[in-house]
């Protein structure tokens, strides 16, 4: 089974189905014990791929030494037929045949043993990947809860009463009036500078053609032509 | 602390937005947790929680929990989270232990301006996620 279906079958198996939380506060407690407990046995895990891989380069190495003297037995055997010295090419070949033998099941063994090393590290590197999932889990739900005991140090959303948060609606609602609120008075401080420096009566002024427009190109324009 | 936290917290020192600065980092350390609280001056009741495990730093934002959805809402929230988890621009919505939160995770290995735009980003979709999610929750 993948890593994510582990991780789903635990965080459910730990839920609490009043409240429909896959994991909670009590839940999050026992599950950070059976994470110490994967992470010994991962630890095991590896000890025995290193013994598992001890082994597979020793059974590589005969591996290699059986094909050396497969090489020289053959070559052997050739020269020996070549000279017609057929007694000794045939004890030779009987040694060959042994020879054969030894390395096919020595190859069959590696073979497997290089089988095992992948899976075995697939096997680590899957519950590896599980048990940070399962630490991420353990954080998310163990730092709101310090988030929510703290709530009254640092005016956040949690209550701070019980498990619990303050309604998300409610909160909206204070942000935006308090943003609304900043934004009137930036307005407002911006409408008084613009008060203090006339800016006000200018543009009534202005918007009944009591005095002229304020600069535009099509003005500076005109200007330079009557200087000339 | 824990190393990867105090790079967060070394990235979010006078870190300012058009030069001022956004958020207030406290950080708590005790034997149950280890965590930074990233609070935006603006939007001080949703504080952005970051904790950091061997390969990656989380941050999370707790929205609201299992009790402020309507009941024959719930499908219809879940599908909405689903659908906009694209959209949003560097943060997914998630449920954890009951609490549904937007969140955003990256490796240990970040750079500081690749935290500062992390943070930046999460924080500006906080408000945003609360008003899609409002109208499948018990109106306050």
């Amino acid at each position: 089974m993948g890593f994510l279906n582990n991780v789903f079958n635990t965080l459910k198996g730990y839920g609490n189905e009043a409240n429909d939380a896959f994991v909670d506060v009590q839940g999050i407690r026992i599950m950070e014990q059976e994470i110490r407990q994967a992470e010994e046995s991962q630890r095991k895990a590896k000890e025995s791929l290193t013994d598992v891989m001890a082994e597979q380069k020793r059974i590589a190495r005969k591996v290699d030494d059986l094909k050396a003297s497969v090489g020289e037995y053959s070559e052997a055997i050739a020269k020996l037929l070549d000279a017609n010295n057929e007694e000794l090419a045939m004890e030779t070949a009987e040694k060959l045949a042994e020879l054969e033998t030894d390395l096919d099941s020595n190859q069959a063994v590696l073979d497997s043993y290089n089988e095992q090393v992948k899976e075995l590290k697939a096997i680590i590197k899957d519950s590896a990947k599980q048990m940070e999932a399962l630490k991420r889990e353990v954080s998310i739900v163990k730092s709101t809860e310090a988030a929510q005991k703290a709530s009254e140090a640092t005016a956040a959303q949690f209550s701070g009463t019980n498990s619990s948060l303050r309604s998300a609606s409610a909160s909206m609602e204070r942000i935006k009036a308090k943003q609304q609120k900043r934004k009137d008075k930036m307005k407002s401080a911006r409408e008084l500078a613009k008060e203090e420096n006339g800016g006000d009566l200018k543009d009534k002024l202005a918007a009944a053609g009591v005095i002229g427009n304020q600069s535009s190109a099509a003005s500076i324009l005109d200007r330079y032509r009557k200087d000339k | 602390m824990n190393k990867s936290l105090e790079k967060v917290q070394a990235a979010l020192a006078g870190y300012t937005v058009d030069g001022q600065v956004l958020f207030n980092v406290t950080s708590t350390n005790t034997d149950e947790v280890s965590m930074l609280t990233v609070i935006r001056e603006d939007i001080e009741e949703f504080a952005i929680l970051v904790t950091a495990s061997e390969t990656q730093l989380l941050f999370n934002v707790a929205l609201f929990d299992r009790a402020q959805v309507l009941d024959q809402q719930l499908a219809s929230l879940h599908e909405m989270m689903l659908t906009l988890n694209i959209a949003m621009p560097l943060s997914s919505f998630a449920l954890t232990g009951g609490i549904y939160s937007i969140f955003g995770a990256m490796s240990v290995n970040s750079e500081a301006s690749q935290i500062q735009e992390e943070v930046l980003v999460l924080s500006e979709n906080i408000m945003d996620a609360l008003e899609v999610c409002q109208q499948f929750l018990i109106k306050a």
